[in-house]
């Protein structure tokens, strides 16, 4: 069971940015689809998604924007910028270079 | 990283504080009403709704404060607190903060003053094009050369794209009839002014061409001051005529108000070409006598060319010249080049071994402000023991604390250095207004300038850590427990920091008191040693003064020679009692030795008044 303070901060970032990849999303949102998305397996502790959207925001990969969200209280929506899309994808591309690496290191011994 | 952005990001989390702050609140707020409607949607109790999404979401402050250190300027923040909270501090204790305050704005003071001169005087280039490729030639601790050495030293170099020669002379001048004034200029060679590459404030400079018939190009280019003194910085100067030692001369040219000539202490007035000087000088005719050396030499050294590569290049042409002309030169003459302004090396060399020893003294004063600046933070820290116990019972990082006690000291060391530096801008307003008692035109103005700003800022830094560092981390040493009792704590150790403060500022304290008195009296027995083995002449000094009559006319030599007893000058005689002239030539103007009537004592750097009430001339 995957807990916030098990998320290593890279993988933080990774999820954020692929989550609002598609469409520009509220804090709240993002939190949602996470867990839903990964089958209840990471369960992020909601609030801490906050400081790494700021994170995120300061460094300029995504920008956010004060919209109406579907009931109609003002929300805070993230979106990716063009620097953030090329960091993604870089982002994906080490995680998927780790991953196999770890899993061939697990089956080969 | 996307730096626009990131600058933009931090510019923003820096001067829009409180509605980020706002936003921030509202974006927690909206997650969790949405958290708690979804609750009251899956049918919970509202208590048991809130409590819920509570727990979801987690320690919602902590992660504001996580937020805001994300925005990247939390440094900035937690220095803006510091400074409030170091302020505070220091008002709380004002008598400490005065004394602090103005320890270090002497010492800091007394540097920048220091630095303000050297940097003035011998960091300073000339306001040339490319300053840095001048050179001045010197040669065998000596500056001068003659005018024909100068001729085969230009024309057999390899090394110089130009190499101008140039005199400093006092004249004679007059703007209107019967009216003259002195002014000091150079008589230069007719490359001087392409070889610095500069312009003329107003019409233009002369050039080689005017400068190859002896007498033939009777120009003159004026300073700024000049123009702007003595000629009502008439617009309609060019073509005007003016006396030089009575020989007239057209004006041609003023020079931009920065530029008063080759040597940065001495001001120049005008400029005349080289081939002008019988002109000037009547009956000289050093212009073809190797021996006598009235130049000094400038050469600006090709691209790419070293200095020692340049320094052979004359040594060999100084070779083939002692071969020629074995009297005048030597052949073991070396030439050495030296940064222009300053005379080469002759004014240089002991104004950079002054300029060494006052900055010596500077540092001596500024060490011991910290080190008494030291010794009262350590007493007070002793005072501040329960504060920095009680913080650090709270949960305080050591680190954080040494950053606001160093905050502290900064903010001394800031004031300090501030006051400091007026101090230091008024002192070199004094320093300025003070004119030597020569007759030459030294120019010794001195401003603080951005560069004397920083450095003023660097020393101010430098000394934070040099007496803020050894009291802050004595006081971070403490121990808790006796602390918040307000017991002793450790003082009973043999030698602590403290000590080690008495001990160093008792030496300083005796070196610089001691160094300048034993100084004084080396100095004044080398004067009286000097006196006992050279008595002078026995005579009352009172009533006597020198004066230097300049009896520059263009008239024949003879005549000049008469003038001292010329009628005119006998009008004074009721008050002169008698007068010596010394014997020499006239042209040189050597002072002559008045004494005045009985009656009529004057005090020292005062004109008697009959020099004032009488125009000799």
């Amino acid at each position: 069971m995957g807990k916030p303070t098990d998320l290593v901060q890279g993988t933080l970032d990774l999820l954020i940015l692929r989550t609002i990849s598609l469409e520009p999303m509220n804090g709240w949102a993002i939190a949602k689809r996470i867990v839903q998305v990964s089958g209840n397996v990471l369960q992020v502790q909601q609030g801490s998604l906050y400081p790494a959207l700021h994170r995120l925001e300061h460094q300029g990969w995504i920008k956010a924007e004060w919209k109406n969200s579907e009931n109609r209280r003002r929300a805070k929506f993230y979106a990716l910028t063009a620097a953030g899309r090329k960091r993604l994808k870089s982002e994906v591309d080490n995680w998927y270079r780790l991953s196999n690496a770890i899993g061939l290191v697990i089956e080969t011994i | 990283m996307p730096w626009v952005a990131v600058i933009r990001n931090t510019l923003r989390s820096l001067f829009k504080r409180r509605q980020l702050e706002v936003e921030l609140h509202e974006e927690f707020e909206y997650h969790l009403q949405h958290e708690i409607e979804a609750n009251l949607r899956a049918g919970m109790p509202p208590d048991e709704a809130r409590l819920a999404a509570l727990r979801l979401i987690g320690p919602i402050s902590l992660q504001q404060e996580e937020c805001r250190d994300s925005r990247g300027v939390a440094f900035f923040e937690t220095s803006l607190r510091d400074v409030r909270y170091a302020a505070r501090m220091l008002r709380r204790t004002p008598l400490f903060t005065a004394a602090a305050i103005v320890t270090l704005a002497l010492g800091i003071g007394a540097n920048t003053t220091v630095f303000t001169f050297v940097e003035n005087i011998l960091l300073r280039r000339l306001p040339v094009r490319e300053p840095h490729r001048l050179a001045f030639l010197n040669r065998d601790g000596i500056v001068n050369v003659s005018y024909p050495t100068y001729l085969d030293l230009r024309d057999r170099n390899g090394v110089f794209s130009h190499l101008a020669a140039y005199r400093f002379v006092p004249v004679s001048m007059s703007v209107q009839l019967r009216e003259n004034c002195r002014v000091w200029g150079y008589e230069a060679s007719g490359n001087y002014f392409d070889e610095l590459g500069i312009q003329p404030f107003l019409g233009r400079f002369f050039g080689p061409a005017e400068d190859d018939q002896p007498g033939a190009n009777a120009v003159v280019v004026i300073s700024h001051r000049l123009w702007r003194d003595r000629f009502a910085s008439d617009p309609n100067v060019l073509g005007r005529q003016v006396k030089l030692n009575g020989y007239p001369f057209t004006v041609v040219g003023v020079s931009a108000a920065g530029f008063t000539g080759t040597e940065l202490i001495l001001s120049a007035d005008y400029w005349v070409p080289l081939s002008m000087v019988a002109a000037i000088e009547p009956g000289s005719d050093w212009l073809r006598s190797r021996s006598a050396q009235n130049l000094w030499a400038l050469g600006r050294l090709k691209p790419g060319v070293l200095q020692s590569q340049a320094e052979a290049d004359l040594n060999r042409i100084a070779q083939d010249l002692a071969g020629v002309y074995p009297d005048i030169l030597d052949r073991k003459t070396r030439f050495h080049l030296s940064t222009p302004g300053l005379l080469g090396q002759a004014l240089r060399g002991p104004i950079t071994t002054f300029g060494l020893v006052l900055t010596g003294i500077g540092a001596l004063v500024l060490l011991l402000a910290c080190v008494n600046l030291a010794g009262m933070l350590t007493a007070r820290s002793s005072d501040r023991r329960r504060e920095v116990g009680i913080r650090l019972a709270l949960g305080a990082g050591k680190l954080r604390l040494f950053r606001q006690l160093m905050t502290e000291s900064l903010l001394l060391a800031l004031s300090g250095a501030a006051t400091g530096f007026a101090l230091a801008f008024g002192a070199c307003r004094i320093f300025s207004s003070w004119h030597l008692a020569l007759d030459i035109p030294f120019e010794t103005a001195i401003r603080p300038n951005a560069r004397v700003l920083c450095f003023t800022a660097a020393v101010a830094f430098a000394t934070t850590l040099l007496f803020g560092l050894l009291p802050t981390l004595q006081t971070l040493r403490t121990d808790l427990i006796p602390s918040l009792k307000n017991a002793p704590g450790t003082r009973l150790r043999g030698w602590g920091v403290r000590d080690l403060i008495v001990t160093g500022q008792i030496a300083l304290s005796v070196s610089s008191s001691s160094v300048p008195s034993w100084s004084c009296a080396a100095c004044s027995a080398r004067l009286t040693s000097n006196w006992a083995s050279n008595p002078p002449t026995p005579f009352r000094p009172l009533s006597i003064c020198a004066c230097k009559a300049m009896i520059h006319s263009g008239a024949a030599p003879s005549t000049m020679r008469s003038s001292p007893r010329s009628p005119r000058f006998q009008e004074c005689a009721p008050l002169v009692s008698s007068t010596i002239f010394p014997s020499g030539s006239v042209r040189t103007a050597p002072p002559l030795c008045v004494r005045t009537a009985p009656h009529h004592h004057h005090r020292k750097g005062e004109r008697p008044s009959f020099i004032k009430s009488r125009r000799v001339i």
